[in-house]
């Protein structure tokens, strides 16, 4: 079944990149990496960065610079794992430049929320969201972004490897601190809930 | 199977983590946001290309006018060399007279010399005043024209070429 949907899935890339490589007609391979890719793109970089609107506008870009720069993808890497690092990049860039202008409120607004934890008193889908998301952004984004692939998608260390460029060893210990640190944070935070 | 292996590590590892992963972590997204998606993106694609078609007519602006500041100097210094080069030809040919032609040009237009002139440089050649034939202080009060005439035509025969040149 897996193998049957890896080799779908193999079929679709090459479909995707020999259309946007055309000069014809790249705007249809374009529209058709959108329906294939574009939810799980978002689901990736909103881990990263949040909120929806943060995520709305780093996929946005993401996408805009993969339609820019697909002429230059030389199939190196599977075309998935190259949409993976440049939404990575760009949801890392778009984080720095947050964090750059608002240092300060950010300490604040945790602690509004660690206190508006205490208020709830069951956990949704959307408080659990945001907790994993609190948790997640207190960690370096190496470990920030390997903790997002492997946990929330399930990615093999093989294709983060891809993503990130880093071997499989050095993930399998990132994920473990991250995973480590995260554990701890939800502990600390559960005594609220 | 290696998913449920990864689950049971992490089960192990981080039990609170592992527990929330059975929940649905997903909060909701507005209704038809990935419908809407490929319209959004298209539209800021356009935008982009049309920002980036008028920053590059604004990036030229400077250039134009750069341009527009060479053409002007390169046709200031077109009609400089012209006039330049115009001016030494006439003197070029002022220099190429003939002493014939200089004497003929003299000849021509001695009534144009200044009077007061050719006294001056007849005195500055120590000229013989007691030639002339008035005793006045002025030696050209009461002065009939054939006795200037006349007095010129002596003067002139006593002045050379070249001098007569650098009274032009």
């Amino acid at each position: 079944m897996d193998r049957s949907k890896n080799r779908q899935d193999a079929a679709t890339e090459q479909r995707i990149i020999q259309l946007l490589q055309e000069e014809r007609d790249p705007e249809r391979g374009f529209k058709l990496l959108m329906e294939q890719y574009s939810e799980r793109l978002y689901w990736h970089i909103r881990s990263l960065v949040g909120s929806h609107e943060n995520a709305d506008d780093v996929l946005q870009n993401t996408l805009i610079k993969v339609f820019k720069s697909i002429s230059g993808f030389k199939q190196q890497s599977k075309l998935y794992t190259w949409l993976y690092r440049i939404a990575t990049n760009e949801a890392l860039t778009f984080l720095k430049k947050e964090q750059r202008h608002q240092t300060e409120d950010l300490e604040g607004e945790g602690k509004n929320h660690l206190y508006s934890l205490r208020a709830e008193t069951s956990l949704d889908g959307q408080r659990i969201w945001d907790l994993l998301q609190q948790a997640v952004s207190t960690l370096p984004d190496k470990q920030k972004t390997v903790f997002v692939l492997r946990y929330f998608e399930e990615m093999s260390y093989r294709d983060i490897s891809e993503i990130l460029g880093t071997s499989e060893g050095g993930l399998k210990a990132s994920f473990h601190h991250a995973l480590k640190k995260v554990e701890n944070y939800l502990s600390r935070v559960e005594m609220y809930i | 199977m290696k998913k449920k292996a990864w689950h049971k590590e992490l089960k192990e590892q981080a039990p609170r983590l592992a527990k929330l992963k059975e929940k649905n972590l997903r909060p909701d997204l507005p209704d038809g946001y990935f419908s809407d998606l490929e319209k959004r993106v298209f539209r800021r694609l356009n935008e982009e290309q049309s920002m980036s078609l008028n920053s590059n007519q604004q990036r030229r602006l400077p250039l134009y006018s750069v341009l527009q500041w060479v053409a002007a100097v390169v046709l200031l210094a077109a009609i400089a060399t012209w006039i330049y080069t115009h001016r030494k030809v006439e003197n070029l040919q002022e220099a190429s007279l003939t002493s014939e032609e200089v004497e003929f040009y003299i000849l021509e237009h001695l009534d144009e010399f200044d009077e007061g002139i050719l006294v001056e440089q007849a005195d500055k050649l120590s000229f013989d005043w007691t030639a002339w034939p008035s005793e006045s202080a002025n030696p050209l009060e009461n002065v009939s024209d054939e006795e200037l005439d006349g007095y010129l035509d002596s003067l002139l025969d006593g002045i050379d070429e070249t001098t007569l040149e650098n009274l032009l």
